[in-house]
């Protein structure tokens, strides 16, 4: 092994992490090569400094806080599934405006229609019933997205 | 000191909080330990405490219990420091020598020397290797303070940072190499007489 090798050994081998073929092969290197020997010195040293930095504990009343401080954040969270149950009711009102759109496009195509063709009393009545209608699913059930198929259905149905 | 189990709906679950209280309660000191040598603040690792925390129970269910419970901890809590580490990185920073954006007028910093959140080192041996760690890159520093604090084997920081034996390897002597570097620079007359 050349130094390259040897300087991408050298943790594992202050670490007692290589296989005994490696192990010897490094120690050979070392005990012939003064450069790479210093840098197994330098690495034990800086080891030698870590692992021997003092413990800091934390402040008195840590763990109490840390525990207040967790039920909180589980609140936070089921806050969180309650605003994500907000978010889906704003999916169903988005819903709703949505079909009440498609409604209204529907009602003015019936009014536009050419091929109906009926009188503007027709018109006006139909256009009461519809609106009956979808007042009456709204207030029935305000997600449904059945108005647009009961309204298809009372457009082929008259 | 007793915390109520308000929260849980079933004897299971009230188990299952029982359980991480007095892991949590059993851990928290050594995780605690670990937190400051990672972000080099105190008020930093109680976040990080406190979020390793909130997450492990997110996920209690898939902690294997016969691991070791800190373990699966500093594997969240190291995940967690370096999305940290990153998230920061990723801010924008302003000169100080600009006027503030808001006010116009110069930044007016607090003094940290004279927070009491700042760490009180015991010697300025153990400021000089702190303010190295926290020049480290993440993934070594994690590596480094896995293996040489914490006194995991290669095979053990492996599974923790979720990452091959080798990559640990080049990390932990890498990270020891950037240390020695830094305690180099600032340091020649203490730490000079070995080559770099």
């Amino acid at each position: 092994m050349n130094c390259r090798m040897i300087q991408t050994r050298l943790a594992a081998f202050l670490d007692r992490e290589l296989d005994a073929g490696e192990t010897a092969q490094v120690r050979r290197h070392i005990e012939a090569c003064g450069r790479c020997s210093d840098d197994l010195d330098c690495c034990r040293s800086v080891k030698r400094l870590i692992s021997s930095l003092p413990t800091h504990h934390p402040k008195p009343g840590f763990e109490e806080r840390l525990l207040n401080a967790f039920w909180r954040g589980r609140l936070a969270n089921a806050g969180g599934r309650s605003r994500r149950a907000a978010n889906s009711m704003g999916w169903g009102a988005a819903l709703v405006a949505g079909v009440a759109v498609i409604s209204a496009l529907t009602v003015f195509q019936l009014q536009q229609g050419p091929t109906q063709n009926p009188s503007e009393s027709r018109q006006a009545e139909l256009r009461r019933m519809l609106e009956n209608d979808q007042a009456y699913d709204q207030a029935r059930n305000p997600l449904s997205p059945g108005i647009r198929v009961n309204l298809d259905r009372d457009f082929e149905a008259r | 000191m007793s915390y109520s189990v308000a929260g849980a709906q079933t004897p299971v679950q009230a188990d299952r909080r029982e359980l991480f209280e007095s892991l949590l309660t059993k851990t928290h000191r050594h995780a605690y330990h670990l937190a400051v040598r990672l972000t080099g603040k105190r008020a930093d690792a109680e976040d990080l405490v406190q979020e390793a925390y909130l997450r492990a129970f997110r996920f209690f269910h898939r902690y294997d219990s016969s691991l070791p419970f800190t373990s699966w901890l500093y594997r969240i809590m190291t995940n967690a420091h370096i999305d940290e580490v990153r998230r920061r990185g990723k801010l924008k920073t302003t000169s100080l020598d600009d006027p503030h954006p808001e006010t116009g007028a110069a930044w007016d910093l607090p003094d940290e020397t004279a927070s009491p959140e700042r760490l009180v080192f015991t010697d300025e041996l153990e400021a000089e290797i702190q303010d190295g760690l926290n020049r480290m890159t993440p993934d070594f520093r994690v590596a480094v303070l896995l293996a040489d604090m914490e006194g995991f084997s290669y095979e053990e920081v492996s599974q923790i940072m979720g990452t091959s034996i080798g990559t640990v390897r080049s990390r932990i002597h890498r990270g020891r190499k950037q240390l020695r570097n830094h305690l180099l620079s600032v340091r020649p007359d203490r730490y000079g007489s070995q080559r770099k």
